[in-house]
């Protein structure tokens, strides 16, 4: 007959039962693993906040292109008192040469319309000098001199002349723009020759 | 189950040098008891050793605020039974033969040889009884608990427990006499 404590006694485990040191080693290695992350976390905002840094610069970029092709123009503003009135031509269509300045410029082959007006907006001053001067040329003993100096009559002259001109093609209109500015810039050395 | 120099160390949320400290001094001193406790439950030695593994790193990254080895203790108890009870629910249940089981052995070696048996012919006896009531038994007479900390782990009066331990011991000793 077995007693209750025969019964204990059985369940009660006698042998040794030691873990492995590995155990130990791994958990004693997860631990430093916990701890270390916060290096790494310091380092991914680390990173992120570079990314977003340059993403910043590479914007304040992208906003500064147009205000310096708009200061380029300006700058061409304030020296169209300077003789080198030049129109800023489109890198394919090439500056010609002294020889056969005409020509060269007419006959290069024409580019899209967008292309075309995107090129020519920036040359508005020195288109508008040569309209300035062609006018008081042709006009020169029919009409009262114009007064350069009076910028409305100017301005309303210059429109008049757009809006004949808005009726013309885009092709046609940039031909005769670039014949003008050279033309101008041809009458302008002529006379600081003389 | 619980000494002098064992109520010295706290596992509290102080500096990280200090947890690792105190979680190196828990390992040393209550590895063999955690792997004992997985083992007798699971029967392998790498699945207890993993088992004992993840519950000392929960311990570690646990923000619980354990300031007395009694806390330790019970965090420890609870977390490993209920890390054992989630191992055999997604064990797919093999049935081992005999000569499966001896190649496991030799696997582990031959110092395994003795837990292996004794985990056999624990299981055997507590096999003859309700799950719940082999559980107490198993805490009490395997593990070393009294019964107020079995109380304590399983949410229950003590009382219930004595009495379900006491019913426990009964019905093995009357299944032992009836098989014979």
């Amino acid at each position: 007959m077995k007693t209750a404590n025969d019964i204990e006694q059985w369940l009660k485990p006698q042998a040794e039962y030691h873990a492995s040191p590995n155990v130990k080693e791994r958990v004693m290695a997860e631990a430093a693993k916990t701890t270390a992350p916060k290096h790494g976390n310091n380092l991914k905002w680390w990173w992120i906040g570079i990314a977003a840094s340059l993403l910043i610069v590479a914007g304040v970029i992208l906003q500064t292109l147009p205000h310096t092709s708009h200061d380029r123009a300006n700058h061409h503003q304030s020296s169209t008192n300077s003789p080198a009135i030049r129109p800023t031509i489109p890198s394919s269509v090439e500056e010609p040469k002294q020889d056969n300045p005409l020509v060269a410029q007419v006959t290069e082959s024409p580019k899209p319309r967008k292309q075309v007006r995107r090129q020519t907006v920036p040359h508005k001053t020195a288109v508008e000098v040569s309209y300035k001067e062609e006018l008081l040329e042709t006009e020169e003993g029919r009409v009262t001199p114009v007064d350069v100096q009076d910028n409305d009559e100017l301005e309303a002259i210059l429109n008049s002349v757009r809006s004949n001109q808005s009726a013309i093609s885009a092709e046609d209109e940039y031909r005769h723009m670039n014949v003008r500015v050279f033309t101008a810039n041809i009458r302008i050395r002529n006379k600081q020759e003389n | 189950m619980q000494t002098a120099e064992q109520t010295a160390f706290v596992v509290s949320s102080g500096r990280t040098a200090d947890r690792v400290k105190e979680l190196e001094r828990i390992i040393g001193l209550k590895q063999d008891w955690l792997f004992r406790f997985a083992y007798l439950r699971v029967g392998k030695r790498e699945d207890a050793e993993d088992i004992v593994q993840d519950v000392l790193l929960r311990l570690y990254r646990s923000k619980e605020r354990l300031t007395h080895i009694d806390d330790v203790e019970r965090y420890l108890v609870r977390a490993l039974r209920n890390a054992c009870i989630d191992y055999i629910r997604r064990r797919p249940p093999v049935v081992m033969t005999a000569l499966e089981g001896a190649a496991q052995i030799t696997e582990d070696g031959d110092a395994d040889k003795e837990i292996h048996d004794e985990y056999e012919r624990i299981n055997k006896l507590l096999q003859m009884i309700p799950s719940e009531q082999a559980e107490i038994v198993r805490l009490h007479c395997t593990d070393g608990l009294t019964f107020r900390q079995i109380a304590e782990v399983l949410d229950m009066p003590e009382a219930t427990v004595k009495s379900r331990y006491r019913y426990a011991i009964d019905k093995i000793r009357k299944a032992y006499e009836d098989s014979k």
